[in-house]
């Protein structure tokens, strides 16, 4: 057979998917809490997104990001779009959903223009409007992010902890159960994998939006799958095996939109009419009445769908819900929940955040976890700090680093440590101090912004809390640590607009002349 | 009974109480400090050196390591290591002195050593920023995890009045000789933070001592186990912001080091060092009325070494 170096690629690229795949699942599913040495890999990884990359780069103006969504542009304008079948790792995860139904015929998957571009402009209109709810459902690597750690990814760490508690020398992993944040988390990722199994990669060639970018370039692309319609007979046999249907055997039409570059059509042709190259001067193409009026109707309804879309997302932005954009809060007490050192604002983050919950995951303290509609019906699942059981290290910027999307921008440390995104508020008829007249001190003892300390006050026989809020930045450790039950004596609020604050004043504390001596 | 009886009977006693003198946790447990008057000093203090430099010199006035760690033994280290922060904010025991101690446990012929403390800040970023992971391991022993509860066992504690029951790391309950190498710190809840608050970190549910009586648990703290020996790391000492500090902590640099089996002494000592006398903290007094050793400095054998 011929095209050996075409047979070669379609043996290393499965092979090169696999391995990828599973550094990426390794990566965004390991929990900083016990591995954060992951963090800057799993970075690595959520650098080259494509959608996300746009978003960062178009929305929050990082260069970096930028320069990464041109530099895939670039590399699909000239080899086509492989980033499918090689990089994307829900794409290997729906190859692999589809596999298990082997045996189904594939077909030509049909009609689909102004379905992709519905979805497409609803995706964009709605970031471009500050209403991310269509990518958190649609935006790939969102969707194998968040979808894959918060099933198999948990499933594997309670399944490590079950063999930790029989002996192994195993970690063990804390982990955060809420069944309508599940649910609501997992569900695109496996509607998604299930319809591969029903039509491979249906999600690719229609619902997609990075694929519809992709696509499109891959209809431009110098080096991509073509069809010699010359060669071919219409036997069907690629068709049967293309993995996203973009192959129309009877009408000898392959649909470069749809195409992944998975090279599967060029090795089981028997006429060699399919190659991976660039065009070839006199290629017959098939160009019939018939197919000139599908063309046209597929425009038309293409074209409907696009102004349909474009008018239902512009009319979004007279919903009522749009003013005063504050979360309501998770807990009884209605204090506004706070969002990550980095997201400049709750409504800049909120309208950011497509809940790909790579931040959970690279969060040590695991002070971050999802929401589920606290932030608005189409800011659905956007993390927030949960100071009941953790509180932001002070010293640590992992959300920053690992955000792909700039909902969360990566901060310089000292910045990090002078960002407030939440001030305390002290109740002291709650505080153990005056409550139980015993000492305590844990809120100062843990405050790294000095904002609270112990101090000496007539009132009391024992050191009271007193708060300096200029220097309060948030972090939630007074909040987290307070031991007065059944409500804390010291809570933190998030802010909506993230402030800096004040360095940390210095002490009262009276300190007595130490001796040079040894004073004993 | 015969003789052959007899014999029997006698040199059984003698292997018992051999064994029993020669045990390890039976010596620590013999009394909370050594009899004043023995060749030993009951607490060693030195000043002005390099604290790895300083710790030589007051193991070798204590007995040598020997006397603690026992050949085959395994030895649990517990420094502060309760923050992400770097070593040069003293908020955490030095690094450099939890390695000599890790190293002269071996040379005592120590089997295996373990090093942990059950963090405040994220426990990862603690025990690598802190540096003591690093230093530790570089004297070959291993950094034990106290991150989760599975680590902890419930245990009671028959004399205490409201620590009645702790749950303890079980290194604690495993480890042949317990060493307590807390950092001398100013606290702002307690007053100081030093041998005897050091335990804090051995237990899986610190909250419930700052929520039921700080003082009285931070004494009943040892009661449990004693520590076999207490090194406290008094170079450079936090004054103001304690124990975690921020910037505007302020220090007072005593470049001490205080070695004693006493963790009552050993504290009110520290207490001295930070400007203040022992009966100024409540824990310090509640924890020599429950037997757990001596405050009273003049009572004791003192061992004072400048450099």
């Amino acid at each position: 057979m011929k095209f050996t170096g075409t047979r070669a690629l379609r043996l290393v690229l499965p092979l090169m998917a696999a391995i990828f795949l599973f550094a990426f699942c390794v990566a965004i599913a390991l929990p900083a809490a016990v591995f954060p040495e992951a963090v800057p890999f799993t970075a690595l990884f959520t650098s080259i997104q494509l959608f996300p990359a746009m978003e960062k780069a178009v929305l929050s103006g990082i260069l970096s990001a930028g320069i990464i969504a041109l530099a895939l542009t670039a590399l699909t304008l000239a080899f086509g779009r492989f980033y499918c079948s090689l990089l994307c790792p829900l794409g290997t995860c729906q190859d692999g959903a589809a596999a298990l139904f082997k045996h189904r015929r594939r077909r030509f998957q049909a009609g689909r223009g102004p379905v992709r571009v519905l979805a497409f402009v609803l995706c964009v209109g709605g970031m471009v409007f500050g209403m991310p709810m269509v990518a958190t459902l649609l935006e790939p690597y969102t969707v194998f992010a968040r979808g894959f750690s918060r099933s198999f990814g948990d499933l594997a760490l309670v399944a490590c902890n079950a063999l930790e508690s029989l002996g192994l020398p195993l970690p063990v992993f804390s982990l955060d159960f809420d069944a309508s944040v599940l649910i609501a988390a997992v569900f695109p990722f496996i509607a998604i994998l299930f319809a591969s199994m029903l039509r491979s990669r249906f999600f690719c060639g229609t619902l997609c939006p990075a694929g519809t970018i992709l696509g499109a370039l891959n209809v431009l692309a110098l080096v991509r799958v073509r069809l010699d319609a010359g060669a071919c007979t219409s036997c069907g046999v690629c068709e049967r095996v293309c993995r996203t249907g973009c192959i129309d055997a009877k009408k000898k039409h392959l649909d470069p939109w749809g195409c992944v570059q998975c090279l599967d059509c060029i090795v089981v042709c028997p006429h060699g009419a399919l190659r991976y190259g660039t065009v070839r001067r006199g290629a017959a193409r098939v160009c019939s009445r018939s197919s000139l009026k599908t063309g046209r109707l597929e425009f038309l309804k293409t074209s409907a769908a696009a102004l349909a879309a474009a008018a239902g997302v512009a009319s979004l932005r007279f919903l009522p819900e749009r003013a005063g954009m504050e979360p309501r809060s998770r807990s009884a007490s209605a204090r506004a929940m706070a969002v990550p050192p980095g997201a400049m604002s709750v409504e800049r983050y909120a309208a950011r955040c497509t809940a790909c919950a790579t931040c959970v995951r690279a969060c040590p303290p695991g002070v971050l976890r999802l929401s589920l509609l606290e932030f608005g019906i189409t800011r659905p699942l956007v993390p927030w700090l949960d100071y009941g059981r953790a509180f932001c290290q002070y010293e640590c910027t992992a959300c920053g680093e690992v955000c792909p999307s700039g909902a969360i921008l990566k901060l310089e440390k000292p910045v990090k440590k002078l960002t407030a995104i939440g001030k305390s508020e002290l109740v002291l008829a709650k505080c153990i101090v005056v409550e139980k007249k015993t000492a305590c001190g844990a809120c100062a003892e843990h405050c790294p912004s000095g904002a609270v300390r112990m101090v000496r006050d007539s009132g009391y026989d024992l050191p009271i809390p007193k708060l300096v809020i200029s220097t309060c930045i948030g972090c939630g450790a007074c909040e987290t640590i307070c031991p007065s039950k059944p409500e804390k004596a010291i809570v933190v609020s998030g802010i909506s607009v993230h402030e800096i604050a004040d360095k940390p004043a210095t002490y009262d504390d009276e300190i007595p002349e130490l001796s040079d001596e040894f004073p004993f | 009974m015969d003789r052959s009886d007899y014999l029997k009977s006698i040199v059984g006693l003698g292997a018992a109480a051999a064994f029993m003198l020669g045990s390890p946790r039976f010596i620590a447990a013999q009394g909370s400090s050594g009899p004043a008057g023995t060749a030993y000093p009951d607490l060693v203090a030195v000043k002005n050196g390099k604290q790895e430099a300083m710790f030589d010199l007051a193991i070798a006035a204590a007995g040598g390591m020997a006397r603690f760690v026992k050949k085959g033994s395994v030895v649990v280290v517990k420094p502060n290591i309760g923050w992400d922060v770097k070593p040069e904010l003293a908020a955490t025991t030095n690094p450099a002195l939890v390695k000599r101690i890790v190293e002269h446990c071996f040379q005592a012929g120590a089997k295996k050593v373990y090093v942990f403390d059950n963090s405040c800040d994220a426990w990862k970023a603690s025990y690598k920023n802190s540096q003591i992971e690093a230093f530790a391991r570089e004297a070959g022993a291993e950094m034990a995890p106290a991150y989760a509860q599975s680590y902890y066992q419930k245990v009671t504690v028959p004399r205490a009045t409201v620590l009645t029951a702790m749950s303890v790391h079980e290194l604690i309950l495993k480890a042949d000789v317990f060493i307590n190498v807390p950092v001398l710190k100013n606290h702002g809840g307690a007053g100081m933070t030093c041998a005897l608050k050091n335990l804090m970190g051995i237990v899986w549910d610190r909250g419930f001592w700052h929520g039921n009586g700080l003082d009285r648990c931070i004494a009943e703290g040892a009661l449990f186990r004693k520590p076999d020996l207490n090194i406290v790391d008094a170079d450079r000492v936090m004054l103001s912001g304690g124990p975690r500090g921020s910037s505007a902590s302020r220090y007072g640099e005593q470049k001490m080091l205080l070695l004693s089996a006493d963790i009552v002494a050993i504290d009110s000592a520290c207490a001295k060092v930070m400007g203040k006398e022992p009966s100024a903290f409540k824990y310090i007094e509640m924890a020599s009325d429950a037997k757990l050793g001596i405050q009273n400095l003049e009572s004791l054998n003192v061992k004072r070494i400048t450099l």
